[in-house]
């Protein structure tokens, strides 16, 4: 069942005209995690706007599943309140009620703030933000999540357990996860499906199935296998172009 | 200059035997009238200006206008337009307030940061706890100094305005001690309104600021 199915004709930017997408499309099973990788400049953040609606100028079309989808979303800076606790950042999204109470102390469990609830978000560190706002997404029960490099300029052991994390509550509740990155290795470890995408004007090139075993780690003998494997094959799949594709090959 | 000494025996007669509680009433209220509205008035027109480019274009020449007529210009037209009343009396300190106010709201409107608000459309908030709890925090700071410059700049035009149309309050008090060269009774109601003015600042606005911006420290 698709989940998640975008269209988008073309969305450029004014005043300046440059053509950010055009032409990309794909569609999002449910209950999938799919990873969007591109360079910089591909519109991954563009996209991930037009699909929160906080961007809705664009030629093109977006559908849910159905009406009742409930979006969280984890972007690139925590984005906390300063002002709120880290309980009341949580409250924030959900409302205030018993229940969600009960549901924010759980998930600030799970996320290993405990302790830190009525710690206001600059007393943790980069991490702890990270691991808050992951909470908030969670905390609206999301049916679809979408994350824009979430863990980016974390060290490798705190990005790791947040993987571990984020892959621990994905099971439990089962959201469809859309999650952009820019690092290979973490989509293929955590996606069960890699949508690349090329830049300026950003379209998917090449949409990509892992069907490697879970759990897996980034550093899986397995997922750097399969990352040199996919780079062979496409050498500039990281800037977006693929062999295939001769328009976007420099001497083509 | 009168002795301290003289001063205080002065402030204690007008205490206890004369009206300085009465004329400190009259002017404390007239200052939180005027102080009240200012706020509010200008907190708007400062956020609305801040907010949309139209109503900047639009309010843009009254505002700077309005922060360079002399005190004493729009006291004088509130006077005549309006009659020797309570109303023109607070009306004209307020109108000589709101531009500080609105020139500040709309540097805090500007400064909003737009990834936080993001965050509310994103996970698709209500306006209502978007405003409180989103919105408007960013706007506290901003807001608390235009309230402390603004309660100084008030009771500073109240004064005059007693001075020239109201038979009651500091200013019309100092008016009248001015009148008779009485330097002791002029020293002696400063003294007093002073103290009042030092007691709200600390009872009441570094209380609140200090409540808004705990998350800071």
């Amino acid at each position: 069942m698709t989940a998640l199915s975008i269209d988008i004709a073309r969305k450029e930017y004014t005043p300046s005209d440059i053509v950010a997408l055009e032409g990309l499309r794909f569609n999002v099973e449910k209950g999938s995690f799919v990873s969007l990788v591109g360079p910089s400049g591909a519109g991954k953040s563009t996209l991930l706007k037009l699909i929160l609606g906080i961007d809705r100028a664009f030629d093109g079309s977006i559908h849910f599943l159905d009406g009742g989808t409930r979006i969280g979303c984890v972007f690139q800076e925590p984005r906390l309140m300063p002002w709120l606790s880290t309980l009341e950042n949580i409250l924030l999204v959900t409302g205030d009620g018993p229940g969600e109470r009960e549901r924010a102390r759980e998930l600030i469990t799970a996320t290993g703030l405990a302790g830190f609830e009525d710690a206001f978000p600059r007393e943790l560190s980069g991490g702890m933000q990270r691991r808050a706002a992951l909470a908030r997404a969670f905390a609206v029960q999301p049916s679809l999540l979408l994350m824009d490099e979430p863990f980016v300029s974390l060290d490798r052991p705190a990005a790791s357990a947040l993987r571990e994390l984020l892959l621990d509550l994905w099971r439990e509740t089962r959201p469809t996860i859309l999650y952009v990155t820019h690092d290979l290795h973490e989509a293929l470890a955590l996606a069960d499906r890699v949508v690349f995408i090329r830049r300026r004007p950003g379209r998917v090139v090449l949409d990509f199935s892992i069907d490697l075993p879970r759990p897996r780690s980034v550093d899986d003998v397995a997922i750097h296998a399969l990352h040199q494997e996919l780079l062979e094959s496409h050498p500039g799949l990281l800037q977006g172009i693929l062999r295939e594709e001769r328009e976007a090959m420099p001497d083509g | 200059m009168p002795a301290p000494g003289t001063v205080l025996v002065a402030l204690s007669q007008h205490l206890t035997e004369g009206n300085l509680l009465f004329h400190l009433a009259a002017t404390l209220a007239r200052v939180l009238a005027a102080f009240a509205v200012a706020m509010v008035v200008g907190s708007i027109m400062g956020i609305a200006m801040g907010r949309w480019r139209r109503a900047d274009y639009s309010l843009d020449g009254a505002l700077v206008l309005g922060l360079n007529i002399p005190a004493l210009v729009i006291i004088i037209l509130c006077y005549v337009w309006f009659g020797l009343t309570e109303a023109a009396a607070i009306l004209a300190v307020s109108i000589n307030k709101i531009p500080t106010v609105a020139v500040t709201m709309r540097e805090g409107a500007r400064a909003v940061d737009r990834q936080l608000m993001d965050v509310a459309t994103a996970f698709d908030l209500p306006p209502s706890r978007t405003l409180r709890k989103v919105y408007l925090p960013q706007l506290y700071p901003y807001f608390m100094a235009a309230a402390r410059s603004g309660l100084a700049l008030t009771w500073k035009v109240v004064l005059v305005v007693e001075l020239l149309g109201r038979s009651s309050g500091v200013g019309f008090q100092l008016g009248l001690f001015f009148q008779m060269f009485d330097i002791a009774g002029i020293l002696a109601y400063t003294l007093a309104f002073a103290a009042v003015i030092l007691t709200l600042e600390a009872a009441v606005l570094r209380p609140a600021d200090r409540r808004v911006a705990r998350w800071r420290a």
